[in-house]
């Protein structure tokens, strides 16, 4: 895909004036991309495919919303997604974690040429993690990817949920100093 | 008017980036950030910061049966242009731009060429036009036993027109074709789509060029 974000910018703005044929490439250019976020958070094709549409009902609503957003124009859609399939996922009545689910939608390593755009930042993010302890890093990255809450997350790394909190927290203090001053530097 | 922000503040950005808050504490840090310009800030940041991760996101291709719901619920079934046809114009989107410059310069004379293909597929296919007189050649990809190849002419946006039915090659008489028209190849089943608009994917699509 040659889509670039400029090129995905520029069709949000569009949107934002009601053209529907940028609609519609937009919807070629990044549903995919926007339909993985929902299956891994969801871990229900059917659910995620309702929150496709939701997700893109939202767009077509609020893409003169768009502008402001320091990511970019992807960060910025994956930010809607994300958010929509966390609360999908926190309106769920509870239900014990079903491991077998989430291993049909295994995290998987991107794709080259995801990787290959991403490089840098994912790459300066991975480097702060790095600096983290395994298990603090591993849970950072498991909420992020999946939503989990706290307490779903404490039940998983087998640690009381205050502990979770701490973690998290402390370990998000620590990735924000890294990210602004790079690894090595202690706080 | 922008507030002053805490390192409580932080924290519960932080959080909801991250998004490891219950339902509730959610509900609220969502309803802030559209109220609270300062703590929108702090939650852009912190999108910013883990907008790395989104990387590790695979890519997984929707049916198409949500882009044709998609679009009755915004525009209402009878407005509805279709999702294929929509998917087929998004799949040409640089093509379709390509024509739109050209098309102003009117179909000279002369041989024309075009190399149909697209990012991932297996198909290619080379065009060839000397006067009246269109080649169209299958360069790679397997069709299946059960499926045929469509060839469609599409100038500007309106609805792509069919140019013929085949497995391996095509050869038609078709005049005034030019510089700058596109053609794409869509997997139809045997004897090629009832409707009269592409109805399987489009392996292949290119604009024709004069040599």
């Amino acid at each position: 895909m040659a889509t670039t974000s400029e090129d995905i910018a520029a069709l949000i703005e569009r949107i934002a004036l009601r053209d529907r044929a940028a609609f519609d490439m937009l919807y070629q250019a990044t549903s995919a991309k926007l339909f993985g976020v929902l299956l891994r958070i969801l871990k229900d094709r059917a659910e995620a495919e309702d929150a496709l549409q939701d997700v893109f009902v939202r767009v077509w609503q609020r893409a003169d919303r768009f502008g402001s957003s320091p990511g970019g124009a992807m960060s910025w859609l994956i930010a809607i997604a994300r958010n929509h399939g966390i609360d999908r996922l926190r309106a769920r009545k509870p239900v014990a974690a079903d491991l077998n689910a989430a291993g049909e939608v295994a995290d998987t390593g991107p794709g080259p040429e995801t990787a290959a755009i991403a490089a840098s930042e994912a790459g300066q993010l991975n480097d702060c993690l790095a600096e983290l302890e395994t298990d603090k890093a591993a849970a950072v990255r498991a909420a992020y990817m999946e939503g989990y809450a706290y307490q779903e997350l404490a039940t998983r790394f087998g640690v009381p949920l205050n502990t979770m909190r701490t973690w998290l927290r402390r370990s998000l203090i620590k990735l924000k100093a890294c990210l602004e001053n790079g690894p090595g530097h202690d706080t | 008017m922008v507030q002053d922000t805490t390192p409580e503040d932080e924290t519960l950005a932080s959080e909801y980036v991250l998004g490891v808050l219950d339902g509730d504490q959610r509900a609220d840090a969502a309803a802030r950030i559209g109220r609270d310009v300062a703590f929108a800030r702090l939650v852009a940041d912190w999108e910013e910061r883990l907008g790395g991760f989104n990387d590790g996101y695979k890519p997984v291709e929707p049916p198409a049966s949500v882009k044709s719901a998609l679009d009755d619920r915004l525009f209402g079934a009878e407005q509805k242009s279709g999702g294929i046809l929509n998917w087929f114009f998004g799949a040409l989107t640089a093509a379709v731009i390509a024509l739109a410059v050209l098309i102003s310069v009117g179909p000279p004379p002369g041989r024309l060429v075009a190399e149909l293909a697209a990012d991932d597929s297996p198909f290619a296919f080379s065009v060839a036009v000397k006067g009246d007189a269109l080649q169209l050649a299958r360069s790679t990809g397997d069709v299946p036993s059960d499926r045929d190849l469509e060839l469609w002419l599409i100038v500007g946006e309106a609805a792509p027109v069919s140019l013929g039915v085949f497995t391996t090659e095509l050869a038609i008489e078709i005049p005034d074709l030019g510089e700058g028209y596109v053609l794409a190849v869509s997997l139809e089943p045997k004897g090629g789509s009832t409707t009269g608009a592409p109805t399987g994917p489009v392996v292949a699509a290119g604009a024709l060029e004069k040599i």
